[in-house]
């Protein structure tokens, strides 16, 4: 009789475990950067584990846009249901200006075993990156270089006049 | 004619590219890593320059849960760095010189002095006793050497839990003279940790600086100094003198990690200088503010937000977390294994997969999903919905390589 009780305790025991999951969520679902060439902007996004046990997070970005951002945290772990406040700092190269469309993605991993399950999310960028700024900058400056030489110029007439 | 000169210099100026950041003087530090536990955080390191092709050094990690952690490695004259911790292969560095996690300075032909990090430790740290060890090649080079490994562990709970906010700031600016090979001083340096929300409620600050190059104490030069927001608080900070935690004396007055109470000095946005003095090289690499607070004066925006309910836009749940797919031997087909796949967003997704970090093709050649080649497999899974796949792998019959054969299978999502 015990030894039966025993055998049913341990079976339940075996049933009534429930397995680790893995899971990644993010918010927003997507990002939307505008920037001025040479300017910077940043997002936000949070990545949340939205699995059962710790797991390791990586955040970044594809290859070809690797340099334009700064990206803060991009690795750290998470307990379940804990979030974090990934900084997405973009900062393009001067010589590029139009629309970009790319991916930024954030990737769970779970302790490492022989064969690991993972889940990962690619949010869609979108990325308007305009030079009006420094055209502005160039007229601008442009202006200041004329006036002054046409204030040398007059200056210098008037100058001549007087001698 | 000479206006029109000025126009064009202006304009030229104006179109010339912003030049790259690489630069001779090493990389100047800055922070990497900024967040607040209720816990603690373990800085040790050592155990000082030694001539050798594996180097190893012991860690006592406190009891807590670890949150975050980097291992970093020193080396010079070596073709890799190939690093374990407790075992466990953290990843072998074979181009030293362009790897990202690898500054490199110091470098004279195909020779530098690098100073190397890996952020994948904290699963493979354990309470206790932790062993660190440094492959640097088959032989002992003319320079093949390491003055340390340090490692820097953030944990949560622990035996005196307390409520800390910490900031990480790494590099590896190189002060020096101008004696060979430079041409040039590079005598100062800077790093800063900035954002404090509220110095008021600080208990205690203490600053931790490691070096992996300095003087040594027996010079009667000037030696370097150290200050915080302008304020003297170390003379000779690089002196080399000093233990680890397992009570081994530094050797070779190279490597050095102290730390610093800098209460009275803090304010919200701090600057840390390194002034190398008279000292003909000197080469910070870590910096590490450490600010306690009392624990009924802890919230802050940045506390806040991290204890705050955030529901995610888009997410996928994987059951279970790990595969065993048995032992199987040429020509057999596993088991097959079932997986669970949970919207919990609140979108529908597209659901793919992807297997990577596998040391041969095995899994990429042999496993299916669906009964399928893992490679086409695509679901669509709408929100609050689940979806099963199920898993076989087929191992070929010319299949040779025996043992556990490790892999990673990646479920990726992209909102439909």
């Amino acid at each position: 009789m015990f030894k039966n009780i025993l055998i049913f305790t341990m079976l339940c025991f075996i049933f009534t475990q429930t397995a680790s999951a893995i899971g990644v969520g993010v918010t927003p679902g997507n990002l939307n950067f505008s920037v001025q060439a040479g300017g910077s902007d940043t997002k936000s996004l949070f990545v949340i584990n939205t699995g059962t046990e710790v797991s390791n997070y990586k955040v970044y970005v594809d290859d070809d846009y690797a340099d334009w951002f700064d990206i803060s945290p991009d690795n750290f772990n998470l307990s379940a249901s804990e979030n974090k406040e990934v900084t997405l700092k973009i900062k393009p190269p001067l010589s590029v200006k139009g629309e970009f469309d790319f991916k930024v993605y954030a990737v769970s991993s779970s302790p490492s075993s022989d064969f690991s399950v993972g889940s990962g999310i690619k949010v869609p960028v979108h990325t308007h990156v305009s030079n009006t700024g420094l055209m502005v900058g160039i007229i601008l400056i442009l202006f200041v270089i004329g006036a002054g030489g046409l204030y040398y110029v007059k200056n210098k007439k008037n100058n001549g006049k007087n001698t | 004619m000479k206006k029109n000169l000025v126009i064009i210099f202006t304009l030229f100026l104006l179109s010339t590219p912003v030049a790259a950041d690489w630069s001779p003087g090493g990389v100047a530090m800055y922070t990497i890593e900024h967040g607040t536990v209720n816990g603690g955080i373990y800085i040790e390191g050592g155990h000082g320059m030694e001539y050798t092709t594996s180097y190893t050094q012991n860690f006592t990690v406190p009891n807590g849960t670890i949150k975050w952690a980097r291992l970093y490695v020193s080396t010079k004259d070596t073709p890799w760095l190939n690093v374990s911790l407790n075992g466990h292969l953290l990843g072998n560095y074979t181009d030293l010189a362009s790897n990202p996690k690898v500054y490199a300075n110091y470098r004279t032909d195909d020779h530098g002095m690098y100073w190397a990090y890996y952020d994948n430790v904290a699963y493979h740290i354990i309470n206790g006793n932790n062993t660190a060890t440094a492959d640097l090649g088959s032989r002992v080079g003319l320079n093949t050497k390491s003055w340390g490994i340090m490692l820097i562990a953030v944990y949560e709970g622990g035996d005196r839990p307390e409520l800390i906010e910490y900031w990480v700031n790494q590099g590896n600016p190189l002060l020096h003279g101008n004696h060979p090979p430079f041409t040039l001083h590079h005598n100062t340096t800077n790093t800063s940790f900035v954002g404090i929300t509220d110095v008021n409620n600080v208990t205690n600050a203490t600053l931790w600086t490691a070096y992996i190059w300095g003087s040594e104490e027996s010079d009667i030069q000037p030696h370097d100094t150290l200050w915080f927001n302008s304020q003297l608080i170390a003379e000779d900070a690089s002196d080399g003198a000093g233990t680890d935690d397992q009570g081994s004396s530094w050797r070779g007055a190279c490597f050095d990690l102290e730390k610093w109470d800098v209460d009275r000095y803090l304010i919200r946005d701090n600057v840390l200088s390194f002034d190398r003095g008279e000292d003909s090289i000197l080469c910070p690499v870590v910096a590490v503010l450490v600010l306690k607070r009392a624990l009924e004066s802890a919230p802050t925006t940045r506390v806040v937000q991290q204890g705050a309910t955030i529901l995610p836009a888009v997410s996928l749940v994987v059951t279970p977390d790990t595969l065993d797919l048995g032992k199987i031997t040429q020509g057999e087909q596993s088991k097959m294994q079932t997986l669970t796949l949970s919207n919990t967003g609140k979108s529908t997704i597209n659901v793919t997969a992807d297997i990577t970090d596998t040391v041969n093709d095995l899994y990429i050649s042999g496993l299916l999903l669906d009964f399928d080649d893992w490679s086409t497999y695509s679901r669509s899974i709408l929100t609050g919905e689940t979806a099963d796949a199920s898993i076989m792998l087929n191992v070929p019959d010319d299949y040779t390589e025996v043992g556990i054969q490790e892999g990673k299978l990646t479920f990726w999502i992209s909102k439909a």
